[in-house]
């Protein structure tokens, strides 16, 4: 009943044309949301489409004026995207980044303090003083003195095996404070040269999706990208992002924009830290804004997790912490034995000061060492004892005795002295023993390893929830899309059929000529 | 979690976590049960691994004061059994002087007295030399050489002497040290003093034939038996006391050994039976995913 001697001609094939592009256009839709379902980043794509303007002006018959609708016309293409719980996502991505990162290393901080175990520091120090009291029970007996020697050197292997293991590590993280070549190939150095190579990237981005947005198109999967990029950024460090006109961005990082636009204005680098022994880990610099220290600017992400890590939070137990204050431990230690060994008397009767340089220290400090800065690994067992251990001083200096000073061979009191070195406070372990002090280092250790564990744990809840929630309405749902693909699919076999309809109208109009 | 939508990728990226965390968690509970220690690493238990560092630091002293008790008694043993043999020895000088001053032993029986009375000062003096490997145990400090010296009627003592401060000690708890020795000279004295003067001094006597000082000699070893028991009770009793202070310190260790295990050992019933709990939880996950997640409506179309 629609014939209208005044509508226009092939009115009919028009409108069906339209409805064929705007379902394969659906279908086309469908088709790229399939193929990314798996894609990282990946945002939803919608058709929008709107019924197309009237037909101008109205068609009348008789009495009669109506309007007639000349069918479908794609409006756009649109990403599903929430920026409210991107902007979310984005932000707690920083903490996500600072706490794997610090969990990570903290795992590996615990592996090398390695207790609780019965071949570990703690069981060192113990049987370094049960040989002393082997030898208080029988100082005349070179076994006893040579066992003791042998647990010198058993533990002073031990705890420099672990201050070696941590030098490694702090080396790993962040390089070697006052040497330069050794950062870009620490886990910091390559962190900044990715958070660097990023800004780069999307600055790029900004400069393309400005062509396309200027030209009027949505570059929804160049914002997809760049959008990635972004999360990947703030995994690395808590940067923050100001959207600018014409979908372009701002980013910053305490306070500094470092992209803005298609612009790079500044990025990060390390320079060599003279502090090296107040503050071991390498300074983390803005190039271009005159290299301005932004180490404490940094809140967030997996920048902050290794400076903190490695030593910069002293709040916690650090890499860096943990090897000075092995350190201290065992330079206390070692000086203390070293003070008894020259206050005494050796089993010939006789002195050994600080003065003679064969006998006079049971540890040596190596003359490789600086002067300042731990010494943990400059210290080493006096090699001289292992030939003579007749030399350990273990009997007192008797004053009472003249004029040899020398009680004699069964005289032990200069053992108990060094027997009492293990229940001695020493200031430097801020008045605790040497086994305290470890005791507590190590569940101090234990107790912010399973802080972060725990802080990351909620950190993940909160992550999968706003991924979550953020999925919800942008991520691809499979049956979801085998709905639309029927959908497309009949209503382009439907708008054939109107082709093919009207086909044989205007077929049979042709005929009647 | 309920967010109405839900995207594919996100179903199958949450089952995987969930795998995972089941994962985790039988793997903690496997760590336990093949270890059977409870704290593995510090943040395991930062509280616990404090308790257990203190309690190997205490089991560790414990095993060093036992070794050190049984160095002592070992030493106090050979002193207790020397001084014994000393307490024979003023006895059977006693019986001796006292035949010696009966007036009917004749000048002949008191000569073969008198030689009789010098060996057993010759036994003395080896009793004074007695050492245990190497360690002379009257020597005082002077470990390393035997103190006593016999020389005709001379007897010298190079020892330290017991009017010296210190003697030889051993530490059987963190406060307290107990002196092993007891010095040669208080126990045997020498020329000049002491239960070898008064012997040296009855051979003399009795060789001399004087009945008179023979007797005298008789007091004075009375005197000397006396201290030399006052000498081996102190023994007694500090061989006593570090008798005590073992059976001390072994309690004292097995109540660290349960501590320990209280602390350390993984109670094994709980935790296969959570092992078991977490295995069936990760079996009903696995086969509920596989139950779910491969249906798609593309096999109904």
């Amino acid at each position: 009943m629609m014939m209208m001697s005044i509508s226009p001609s092939f009115f009919g094939f028009n409108t069906a044309q339209r409805a064929l592009m705007a379902s394969q256009a659906g279908l086309n839709i469908v088709n790229h949301n399939i193929s990314n379902a798996n894609t990282d980043g990946y945002t939803r794509q919608r058709l929008d489409l709107s019924s197309s303007a009237t037909l101008s002006p109205p068609i009348s018959q008789g009495k009669i004026a109506f309007q007639l609708g000349q069918g479908v016309d794609i409006t756009g293409v649109t990403r599903t995207r929430d920026s409210f719980l991107d902007n979310q996502y984005q932000q707690e991505l920083g903490t996500q980044g600072e706490l794997t990162k610090g969990n990570e290393i903290f795992t590996q901080l615990e592996s090398v303090v390695g207790e609780p175990s019965s071949t570990g520091l703690a069981n060192s120090v113990q049987q370094l003083f049960a040989s002393v009291s082997d030898m208080r029970n029988n100082p005349q007996s070179l076994p006893a003195r040579t066992a003791f020697i042998q647990k010198m050197v058993d533990l002073t292997q031990v705890i420099q095996n672990q201050g070696k293991q941590l030098i490694d590590l702090h080396k790993n993280l962040v390089g070697t404070a006052g040497d330069a070549t050794s950062f870009p190939t620490s886990q910091l150095g390559i962190a900044i040269t990715d958070f660097n190579s990023k800004l780069a990237s999307i600055a790029d981005y900004n400069k393309q999706i400005n062509t396309i947005t200027s030209s009027g198109a949505t570059p929804n999967d160049l914002l997809d990208k760049r959008n990635q990029l972004v999360e990947q950024l703030s995994t690395l460090a808590d940067i923050d992002v100001t959207p600018l006109n014409g979908e372009q961005i701002q980013i910053s990082l305490g306070g500094r924009a470092l992209v803005r636009g298609p612009e790079v204005l500044d990025t990060l680098s390390l320079t060599a830290n003279t502090g090296i022994n107040a503050n071991p880990v390498p300074a983390l610099v803005s190039t271009t804004t005159g290299g301005v220290n932004i180490t404490n600017a940094i809140k967030g992400g997996t920048v902050k997790g290794i400076l903190d890590l490695a030593g910069n939070n002293t709040a916690i137990e650090t890499v860096y912490g943990v090897y000075s204050k092995l350190s201290a431990m065992f330079e206390s230690l070692t000086s203390q034995f070293n003070t008894v060994q020259q206050a005494g008397r050796d089993l010939t009767g006789t002195q050994h000061p600080l003065t003679d340089t064969t006998y006079g220290e049971l540890f040596n400090t190596d003359s490789t060492y600086s002067g300042s800065g731990p010494k943990l690994l400059y210290l080493k067992v006096n090699p001289n004892f292992k030939q003579n251990p007749d030399k350990i001083s273990l009997a007192a200096n008797d004053t009472t005795i003249v004029p040899s000073g020398f009680a004699g061979v069964g005289d032990s009191r200069n053992a108990k002295a060094m027997a009492d070195i293990q229940t001695t406070a020493f200031v430097a372990l801020n008045n605790s023993t040497p086994e305290t002090f470890h005791q507590s280092l190590v569940a101090r250790l234990g107790t912010d390893s399973r802080s972060y564990q725990d802080r990351l744990d909620s950190q993940k809840t909160v992550i999968t929830s706003l991924e979550g929630r953020r999925q919800s309405v942008s991520g691809v749902n499979l049956d979801e899309e085998s709905i639309n693909l029927l959908k497309y699919q009949r209503s382009f076999e439907a708008a054939s059929r109107m082709v093919k309809a009207f086909n044989e109208i205007y077929q049979s109009i042709l005929n009647m000529v | 979690m309920n967010i109405g939508r839900l995207s594919t990728s996100f179903a199958l990226q949450q089952a995987q976590g969930w795998l995972q965390s089941n994962q985790n968690k039988l793997n903690t509970l496997q760590e336990k049960t093949s270890t059977g220690r409870n704290v593995n690493r510090p943040s395991d238990d930062p509280l616990a691994l404090a308790n257990l560092l203190n309690v190997n630091r205490g089991i560790s002293s414990n095993d060093q004061y036992l070794k050190n008790i049984d160095v002592g008694l070992s030493e106090l043993q050979s002193t207790d059994s020397a001084v014994g043999q000393v307490v024979d020895i003023i006895n059977r000088a006693t019986e001796l002087a006292t035949q010696g001053a009966n007036v009917t032993t004749g000048a002949d029986g008191m000569t073969s007295i008198s030689k009789e009375i010098d060996l057993l000062t010759n036994q003395l003096v080896q009793l004074g030399n007695s050492s245990v490997s190497g360690v002379h145990l009257f020597a005082g400090v002077k470990t390393d050489t035997a103190p006593f010296v016999r020389t005709g009627d001379v007897v010298t003592y190079s020892g330290s002497l017991s009017t010296e401060a210190y003697q030889r000690n051993i530490d059987i708890d963190n406060t307290t040290s107990v002196t092993l020795n007891t010095p040669g000279d208080r126990l045997f004295g020498t020329t000049t003093s002491g239960l070898i003067k008064v012997m040296i001094d009855l051979k003399n006597n009795l060789a001399a034939g004087s009945t008179t000082n023979t007797r005298a000699r008789l007091d004075e070893l009375k005197t000397q038996l006396e201290s030399t028991l006052s000498i081996q009770s102190e023994v007694g009793a500090n061989i006593n006391r570090l008798t005590l202070t073992k059976d001390r310190t072994n309690s004292s260790q097995d109540s660290f050994a349960q501590l320990y295990a209280g602390i350390q050992n993984v109670d094994m019933a709980k935790t296969i039976t959570d092992l078991r709990f977490q295995e069936q939880i990760q079996q009903t996950s696995l086969s509920v995913l596989g139950r779910v997640l491969p249906k798609s409506l593309m096999d109904f179309i």
